[in-house]
Protein backbone atom coordinates (compact mmCIF):
# COMPACT_ATOMS: atom_id res chain seq x y z
CA UNK A 1 0.00 0.00 0.00
CA UNK A 2 2.78 2.27 0.92
CA UNK A 3 4.89 1.32 -1.91
CA UNK A 4 1.32 1.95 -4.07
CA UNK A 5 1.10 5.52 -3.02
CA UNK A 6 4.51 6.33 -4.52
CA UNK A 7 2.67 6.66 -8.08
CA UNK A 8 -0.84 7.07 -6.73
CA UNK A 9 -0.68 9.51 -3.70
CA UNK A 10 -4.68 8.86 -3.26
CA UNK A 11 -3.58 5.41 -2.40
CA UNK A 12 -2.16 6.83 0.70
CA UNK A 13 -5.51 7.81 2.13
CA UNK A 14 -6.20 3.74 2.48
CA UNK A 15 -3.70 3.75 5.04
CA UNK A 16 -5.29 6.55 7.51
CA UNK A 17 -8.23 4.82 6.97
CA UNK A 18 -6.64 1.48 8.22
CA UNK A 19 -4.71 2.87 11.11
CA UNK A 20 -5.41 6.41 12.14
CA UNK A 21 -7.89 5.06 14.91
CA UNK A 22 -5.48 2.86 16.25
CA UNK A 23 -2.40 5.60 16.28
CA UNK A 24 -4.71 8.23 17.33
CA UNK A 25 -5.81 5.91 20.65
CA UNK A 26 -2.04 5.20 21.58
CA UNK A 27 -1.04 8.83 20.95
CA UNK A 28 -3.98 10.26 23.18
CA UNK A 29 -3.68 7.80 25.94
CA UNK A 30 0.19 9.49 26.27
CA UNK A 31 -0.70 12.89 25.41
CA UNK A 32 -4.63 13.44 25.65
CA UNK A 33 -6.99 14.11 22.42
CA UNK A 34 -6.28 17.56 21.20
CA UNK A 35 -2.47 16.60 20.92
CA UNK A 36 -3.44 13.33 19.52
CA UNK A 37 -4.93 15.36 16.63
CA UNK A 38 -2.47 17.24 15.89
CA UNK A 39 0.54 14.46 16.12
CA UNK A 40 -1.64 12.24 14.41
CA UNK A 41 -2.23 14.38 11.44
CA UNK A 42 1.59 15.08 11.35
CA UNK A 43 2.57 11.24 11.47
CA UNK A 44 0.69 10.56 8.22
CA UNK A 45 1.76 13.59 6.62
CA UNK A 46 5.61 12.85 7.80
CA UNK A 47 5.20 9.52 6.58
CA UNK A 48 3.63 10.46 3.34
CA UNK A 49 6.96 12.78 3.12
CA UNK A 50 8.76 9.70 3.34
CA UNK A 51 7.17 7.00 2.06
CA UNK A 52 10.03 6.38 -0.40
CA UNK A 53 11.90 5.22 2.54
CA UNK A 54 9.54 2.96 3.98
CA UNK A 55 10.72 -0.64 3.47
CA UNK A 56 9.02 -2.56 1.25
CA UNK A 57 10.10 -5.82 3.09
CA UNK A 58 7.91 -5.14 6.40
CA UNK A 59 4.56 -6.76 6.48
CA UNK A 60 2.92 -4.14 7.68
CA UNK A 61 3.15 -0.32 7.82
CA UNK A 62 1.61 0.11 11.27
CA UNK A 63 4.69 -0.56 13.43
CA UNK A 64 6.70 2.50 11.11
CA UNK A 65 3.25 4.43 11.40
CA UNK A 66 3.12 4.13 15.20
CA UNK A 67 7.59 4.97 15.38
CA UNK A 68 7.15 8.16 13.28
CA UNK A 69 3.69 9.04 16.46
CA UNK A 70 6.29 8.13 19.08
CA UNK A 71 9.15 10.72 18.13
CA UNK A 72 6.76 13.41 16.96
CA UNK A 73 4.86 12.55 20.86
CA UNK A 74 8.66 13.24 22.41
CA UNK A 75 8.29 16.85 20.94
CA UNK A 76 5.58 17.26 24.18
CA UNK A 77 7.19 14.44 26.72
CA UNK A 78 8.13 17.43 29.27
CA UNK A 79 3.79 17.70 28.74
CA UNK A 80 3.01 14.12 28.74
CA UNK A 81 5.04 13.94 32.34
CA UNK A 82 3.84 16.59 33.56
CA UNK A 83 0.20 15.47 33.34
CA UNK A 84 1.65 12.14 34.80
CA UNK A 85 2.76 13.75 37.56
CA UNK A 86 -0.64 15.53 38.11
CA UNK A 87 -2.31 12.29 38.20
CA UNK A 88 -0.51 10.89 40.71
CA UNK A 89 0.09 13.90 42.70
CA UNK A 90 -4.18 14.44 41.93
CA UNK A 91 -5.52 11.11 41.25
CA UNK A 92 -7.37 13.65 38.58
CA UNK A 93 -5.97 12.58 35.38
CA UNK A 94 -5.33 15.75 32.62
CA UNK A 95 -5.67 13.51 29.74
CA UNK A 96 -8.86 12.04 30.27
CA UNK A 97 -10.13 15.29 31.31
CA UNK A 98 -9.25 16.66 27.92
CA UNK A 99 -12.34 14.66 26.52
CA UNK A 100 -14.70 16.67 26.99
CA UNK A 101 -18.26 16.69 25.83
CA UNK A 102 -19.23 14.10 29.01
CA UNK A 103 -17.71 11.83 27.16
CA UNK A 104 -15.97 10.35 30.00
CA UNK A 105 -17.13 11.19 33.99
CA UNK A 106 -14.47 12.82 36.08
CA UNK A 107 -13.53 9.75 38.33
CA UNK A 108 -10.54 10.17 40.56
CA UNK A 109 -8.05 7.54 39.77
CA UNK A 110 -7.85 4.70 41.97
CA UNK A 111 -4.25 4.15 43.88
CA UNK A 112 -2.59 1.62 41.31
CA UNK A 113 -3.68 3.98 38.61
CA UNK A 114 -2.43 6.54 40.66
CA UNK A 115 0.81 4.17 41.20
CA UNK A 116 1.36 3.81 37.65
CA UNK A 117 1.62 7.66 36.22
CA UNK A 118 3.95 7.90 39.03
CA UNK A 119 6.40 4.87 37.56
CA UNK A 120 5.47 6.11 33.72
CA UNK A 121 6.90 9.58 34.53
CA UNK A 122 10.16 8.50 36.37
CA UNK A 123 10.91 6.86 33.33
CA UNK A 124 13.27 7.97 31.25
CA UNK A 125 12.07 9.16 27.36
CA UNK A 126 13.66 5.79 25.89
CA UNK A 127 11.99 3.60 28.10
CA UNK A 128 8.55 4.93 28.26
CA UNK A 129 8.58 4.61 24.42
CA UNK A 130 9.85 1.22 24.52
CA UNK A 131 7.46 -0.13 26.89
CA UNK A 132 4.24 2.08 25.83
CA UNK A 133 5.16 1.03 22.40
CA UNK A 134 5.10 -3.04 23.87
CA UNK A 135 2.18 -2.62 26.20
CA UNK A 136 -0.13 -0.34 24.37
CA UNK A 137 0.99 -0.81 20.69
CA UNK A 138 1.50 -4.06 20.96
CA UNK A 139 4.67 -3.98 19.06
CA UNK A 140 6.86 -7.24 19.36
CA UNK A 141 10.51 -6.35 20.00
CA UNK A 142 12.06 -6.66 16.81
CA UNK A 143 9.57 -3.92 15.40
CA UNK A 144 10.35 -1.32 18.35
CA UNK A 145 13.81 -1.73 17.60
CA UNK A 146 13.74 -1.35 13.82
CA UNK A 147 10.70 1.51 14.29
CA UNK A 148 13.08 3.13 16.37
CA UNK A 149 16.14 2.25 15.24
CA UNK A 150 17.90 1.24 17.91
CA UNK A 151 19.23 -2.34 18.72
CA UNK A 152 17.28 -5.08 19.91
CA UNK A 153 19.47 -5.37 23.33
CA UNK A 154 18.76 -1.86 23.42
CA UNK A 155 14.73 -2.64 23.58
CA UNK A 156 15.34 -5.74 25.66
CA UNK A 157 17.47 -3.62 28.65
CA UNK A 158 14.97 -0.81 28.53
CA UNK A 159 12.02 -2.71 29.19
CA UNK A 160 13.84 -4.76 31.56
CA UNK A 161 14.54 -1.32 33.66
CA UNK A 162 10.78 -0.18 32.77
CA UNK A 163 9.29 -3.57 33.67
CA UNK A 164 11.34 -3.45 37.25
CA UNK A 165 10.44 0.23 38.05
CA UNK A 166 6.79 -0.41 37.31
CA UNK A 167 6.66 -3.51 39.36
CA UNK A 168 8.47 -1.61 42.02
CA UNK A 169 5.92 1.08 41.96
CA UNK A 170 3.21 -1.41 41.82
CA UNK A 171 4.76 -2.93 45.35
CA UNK A 172 5.82 -5.85 43.62
CA UNK A 173 9.35 -6.86 43.32
CA UNK A 174 12.08 -7.56 40.06
CA UNK A 175 9.43 -9.33 37.23
CA UNK A 176 12.55 -11.12 36.00
CA UNK A 177 14.42 -12.09 39.07
CA UNK A 178 15.31 -15.49 38.08
CA UNK A 179 14.55 -15.74 34.75
CA UNK A 180 17.67 -17.68 32.41
CA UNK B 1 6.35 -14.25 33.39
CA UNK B 2 7.63 -14.68 37.15
CA UNK B 3 5.65 -12.55 40.01
CA UNK B 4 5.72 -12.62 43.23
CA UNK B 5 2.17 -10.46 43.85
CA UNK B 6 -0.27 -12.41 42.88
CA UNK B 7 -0.86 -12.90 39.29
CA UNK B 8 -0.84 -9.04 38.62
CA UNK B 9 2.16 -8.24 36.10
CA UNK B 10 3.26 -4.67 35.18
CA UNK B 11 2.10 -4.83 31.42
CA UNK B 12 -1.45 -6.22 32.33
CA UNK B 13 -1.49 -3.36 34.52
CA UNK B 14 -0.27 -0.66 32.45
CA UNK B 15 -2.43 -1.87 29.84
CA UNK B 16 -5.42 -1.28 31.76
CA UNK B 17 -4.12 2.16 32.18
CA UNK B 18 -6.13 5.10 30.60
CA UNK B 19 -7.93 2.28 28.25
CA UNK B 20 -10.86 3.59 28.88
CA UNK B 21 -10.56 6.88 26.83
CA UNK B 22 -13.28 7.13 24.03
CA UNK B 23 -12.13 6.14 20.60
CA UNK B 24 -10.81 8.73 17.56
CA UNK B 25 -14.81 9.81 17.00
CA UNK B 26 -15.89 8.88 12.90
CA UNK B 27 -16.89 12.85 12.61
CA UNK B 28 -13.31 13.68 13.55
CA UNK B 29 -11.51 10.85 11.67
CA UNK B 30 -13.37 12.43 8.70
CA UNK B 31 -12.28 15.81 9.29
CA UNK B 32 -8.81 14.78 9.86
CA UNK B 33 -9.32 12.40 6.44
CA UNK B 34 -10.39 15.45 4.47
CA UNK B 35 -7.68 16.97 6.11
CA UNK B 36 -4.68 15.00 5.06
CA UNK B 37 -6.19 14.59 1.65
CA UNK B 38 -5.92 18.56 1.07
CA UNK B 39 -2.30 18.60 2.16
CA UNK B 40 -1.51 15.21 0.12
CA UNK B 41 -2.87 17.26 -2.37
CA UNK B 42 -0.73 20.28 -2.02
CA UNK B 43 2.24 17.85 -1.55
CA UNK B 44 2.40 15.76 -4.76
CA UNK B 45 5.85 14.96 -4.60
CA UNK B 46 8.36 13.77 -2.24
CA UNK B 47 10.88 15.40 -1.73
CA UNK B 48 13.33 15.88 1.69
CA UNK B 49 13.60 18.20 4.52
CA UNK B 50 16.07 21.04 3.48
CA UNK B 51 19.07 21.57 5.65
CA UNK B 52 20.01 24.02 8.24
CA UNK B 53 23.68 25.16 8.46
CA UNK B 54 24.86 27.22 10.79
CA UNK B 55 27.82 29.32 9.89
CA UNK B 56 30.84 28.97 6.53
CA UNK B 57 32.71 26.76 8.69
CA UNK B 58 31.98 23.33 8.87
CA UNK B 59 31.38 20.26 10.53
CA UNK B 60 34.35 18.94 12.13
CA UNK B 61 33.94 17.53 15.13
CA UNK B 62 33.68 19.88 17.95
CA UNK B 63 34.32 18.95 21.30
CA UNK B 64 31.69 21.34 23.37
CA UNK B 65 30.97 20.90 26.59
CA UNK B 66 27.91 20.96 28.29
CA UNK B 67 26.93 22.44 31.21
CA UNK B 68 24.45 21.43 33.69
CA UNK B 69 23.57 24.72 34.74
CA UNK B 70 21.34 24.04 37.13
CA UNK B 71 23.25 22.92 40.94
CA UNK B 72 21.55 21.50 43.30
CA UNK B 73 18.88 19.77 40.99
CA UNK B 74 20.93 16.47 40.52
CA UNK B 75 21.19 15.00 44.39
CA UNK B 76 23.93 12.69 44.01
CA UNK B 77 25.64 12.79 47.32
CA UNK B 78 28.94 13.88 47.84
CA UNK B 79 31.78 14.42 45.22
CA UNK B 80 31.54 12.51 42.06
CA UNK B 81 34.39 12.76 39.42
CA UNK B 82 35.27 10.18 37.14
CA UNK B 83 37.69 10.22 33.68
CA UNK B 84 38.28 8.08 31.22
CA UNK B 85 40.14 8.11 27.55
CA UNK B 86 36.45 8.92 26.41
CA UNK B 87 35.33 11.57 28.64
CA UNK B 88 35.38 13.31 31.78
CA UNK B 89 32.45 13.63 33.90
CA UNK B 90 32.89 15.91 36.99
CA UNK B 91 30.46 17.95 39.63
CA UNK B 92 31.12 21.39 40.02
CA UNK B 93 29.22 24.67 41.70
CA UNK B 94 26.93 25.17 38.65
CA UNK B 95 26.16 21.32 38.23
CA UNK B 96 27.59 18.54 36.85
CA UNK B 97 30.58 19.30 33.28
CA UNK B 98 30.91 16.32 31.13
CA UNK B 99 33.54 16.96 28.85
CA UNK B 100 34.08 14.29 25.56
CA UNK B 101 37.50 13.83 25.20
CA UNK B 102 36.81 11.15 21.98
CA UNK B 103 33.88 11.21 20.08
CA UNK B 104 34.85 8.25 18.49
CA UNK B 105 34.45 6.16 21.61
CA UNK B 106 32.63 2.90 22.34
CA UNK B 107 29.57 3.90 24.03
CA UNK B 108 30.04 1.48 26.78
CA UNK B 109 33.08 4.19 27.70
CA UNK B 110 30.51 7.33 27.98
CA UNK B 111 28.36 4.91 30.14
CA UNK B 112 31.29 3.84 32.29
CA UNK B 113 32.26 6.95 32.91
CA UNK B 114 29.00 8.12 34.15
CA UNK B 115 28.06 5.50 36.32
CA UNK B 116 31.45 6.02 37.92
CA UNK B 117 30.79 9.08 38.61
CA UNK B 118 27.34 8.59 40.07
CA UNK B 119 24.93 9.05 37.19
CA UNK B 120 23.30 6.03 36.81
CA UNK B 121 21.30 7.06 34.10
CA UNK B 122 19.86 5.40 30.43
CA UNK B 123 21.84 7.15 27.34
CA UNK B 124 20.10 7.72 24.48
CA UNK B 125 22.00 8.75 21.32
CA UNK B 126 20.62 10.87 19.33
CA UNK B 127 21.96 11.91 15.36
CA UNK B 128 22.96 15.35 15.73
CA UNK B 129 25.63 17.91 14.96
CA UNK B 130 28.35 20.18 16.06
CA UNK B 131 27.14 23.38 16.76
CA UNK B 132 28.09 24.10 13.46
CA UNK B 133 25.66 22.68 11.57
CA UNK B 134 21.78 21.36 11.94
CA UNK B 135 21.35 18.67 9.33
CA UNK B 136 18.24 16.67 8.95
CA UNK B 137 19.28 13.32 10.58
CA UNK B 138 18.15 11.76 7.61
CA UNK B 139 21.21 13.63 5.43
CA UNK B 140 23.88 13.15 7.70
CA UNK B 141 27.12 10.60 7.10
CA UNK B 142 27.90 7.46 8.63
CA UNK B 143 30.93 7.71 11.54
CA UNK B 144 28.78 10.13 13.39
CA UNK B 145 31.27 11.36 16.84
CA UNK B 146 29.82 12.08 19.99
CA UNK B 147 30.27 15.61 20.21
CA UNK B 148 27.97 16.56 23.53
CA UNK B 149 26.51 14.55 26.38
CA UNK B 150 23.04 16.23 27.51
CA UNK B 151 21.30 15.63 30.49
CA UNK B 152 17.70 17.06 30.73
CA UNK B 153 13.82 16.57 31.46
CA UNK B 154 15.36 16.52 35.35
CA UNK B 155 12.17 18.21 37.60
CA UNK B 156 13.36 19.80 40.72
CA UNK B 157 14.44 16.95 42.77
CA UNK B 158 14.20 14.42 40.90
CA UNK B 159 16.98 11.13 41.12
CA UNK B 160 19.38 11.51 38.27
CA UNK B 161 18.96 8.22 37.20
CA UNK B 162 15.24 10.08 36.42
CA UNK B 163 16.72 12.59 33.84
CA UNK B 164 16.80 11.71 30.75
CA UNK B 165 20.89 11.58 29.14
CA UNK B 166 21.42 12.52 25.60
CA UNK B 167 24.69 11.76 23.84
CA UNK B 168 24.45 14.18 20.71
CA UNK B 169 26.62 13.06 17.67
CA UNK B 170 27.95 15.02 15.25
CA UNK B 171 27.82 14.95 11.42
CA UNK B 172 28.11 16.31 8.20
CA UNK B 173 25.23 16.78 5.88
CA UNK B 174 25.60 15.36 2.73
CA UNK B 175 23.07 18.11 0.86
CA UNK B 176 24.95 21.07 2.25
CA UNK B 177 24.26 23.17 -0.66
CA UNK B 178 20.76 23.46 0.34
CA UNK B 179 22.07 24.32 3.57
CA UNK B 180 20.38 27.88 4.98
CA UNK B 181 22.04 29.65 7.55
CA UNK B 182 21.61 30.34 10.71
CA UNK B 183 24.11 31.57 12.74
CA UNK B 184 23.91 36.00 13.16
CA UNK B 185 20.33 35.24 12.68
CA UNK B 186 17.98 36.79 14.98
CA UNK B 187 15.96 33.89 17.56
CA UNK B 188 12.66 35.52 15.75
CA UNK B 189 14.08 35.19 12.22
CA UNK B 190 15.72 31.64 13.26
CA UNK B 191 12.45 30.30 14.91
CA UNK B 192 10.29 30.98 11.84
CA UNK B 193 12.78 29.31 9.65
CA UNK B 194 12.94 26.05 12.06
CA UNK B 195 8.94 26.31 12.34
CA UNK B 196 8.64 26.21 8.19
CA UNK B 197 11.15 22.88 8.77
CA UNK B 198 8.55 21.25 11.24
CA UNK B 199 11.17 21.72 13.67
CA UNK B 200 10.05 22.33 17.40
CA UNK B 201 12.44 24.67 19.23
CA UNK B 202 14.05 25.10 22.44
CA UNK B 203 16.85 27.60 23.72
CA UNK B 204 20.17 26.98 25.61
CA UNK B 205 22.47 29.94 26.05
CA UNK B 206 26.10 30.36 24.77
CA UNK B 207 28.94 31.72 22.77
CA UNK B 208 30.22 29.64 20.08
CA UNK B 209 33.65 30.38 18.30
CA UNK B 210 34.17 29.75 14.39
CA UNK B 211 35.29 26.18 14.84
CA UNK B 212 32.04 25.52 16.63
CA UNK B 213 33.82 25.08 19.79
CA UNK B 214 32.66 26.97 23.35
CA UNK B 215 30.29 25.94 26.22
CA UNK B 216 26.91 25.48 26.02
CA UNK B 217 24.49 26.26 29.33
CA UNK B 218 21.43 24.47 28.94
CA UNK B 219 18.40 26.33 31.60
CA UNK B 220 16.99 23.59 34.07
CA UNK B 221 13.35 24.91 32.97
CA UNK B 222 11.87 25.97 29.31
CA UNK B 223 13.19 29.62 28.71
CA UNK B 224 12.72 31.79 25.61
CA UNK B 225 15.55 34.84 25.08
CA UNK B 226 14.39 37.67 23.32
CA UNK B 227 13.25 37.86 19.80
CA UNK B 228 16.12 39.95 18.75
CA UNK B 229 18.67 38.13 20.49
CA UNK B 230 21.71 36.94 17.92
CA UNK B 231 21.61 33.17 17.33
CA UNK B 232 24.96 31.68 17.76
CA UNK B 233 24.94 27.80 17.03
CA UNK B 234 22.54 25.13 16.74
CA UNK B 235 21.91 21.52 17.07
CA UNK B 236 19.16 18.66 16.56
CA UNK B 237 18.22 17.62 20.04
CA UNK B 238 16.32 15.30 18.76
CA UNK B 239 15.13 14.27 14.81
CA UNK B 240 12.34 16.53 15.58
CA UNK B 241 13.74 19.47 17.65
CA UNK B 242 16.58 22.15 17.29
CA UNK B 243 18.08 24.12 20.15
CA UNK B 244 19.09 27.50 18.96
CA UNK B 245 22.06 28.54 21.57
CA UNK B 246 21.82 32.14 21.60
CA UNK B 247 24.25 34.26 22.99
CA UNK B 248 21.68 35.85 25.69
CA UNK B 249 22.87 34.89 28.78
CA UNK B 250 20.65 32.79 30.73
CA UNK B 251 18.36 34.78 34.08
Amino acid sequence: MVRGSLEAPERFAELFDRYARDVHGYVARRLGAQYADDVVAETFLVAFRRRERFDASRDSARPWLYGIATNLVARHHRAEKRFLRALERTGVDPVAEAFDEGVVARVDAGEQQRALAGALARLSRGERDVLLLVAWGGLSYEEVARTLGIAIGTVRSRMHRGRVKVRAALGGVDPTAGED
Amino acid sequence: MRTNMGNTDEIAALQTFRADLPELGERAEAAARADLLANLAMRPTPRRRPVLRIGVGLATAAAATAVWASAGQLTTDGEARYSNAAVEVAKSDDGWTIEIKDGSADPAAYREALTGAGLNVDLDFVSALTPLSAPDPDTLDDGLLASEIRIQDCAKGDRPENCDVVVVTSGKAKDSDKAETLRGLTVAEAVKKAEDLNLGVSFASGTLNASGKGTIHIPAKPWTPSDDAKISGAYLSTPTKLTLITEETLP
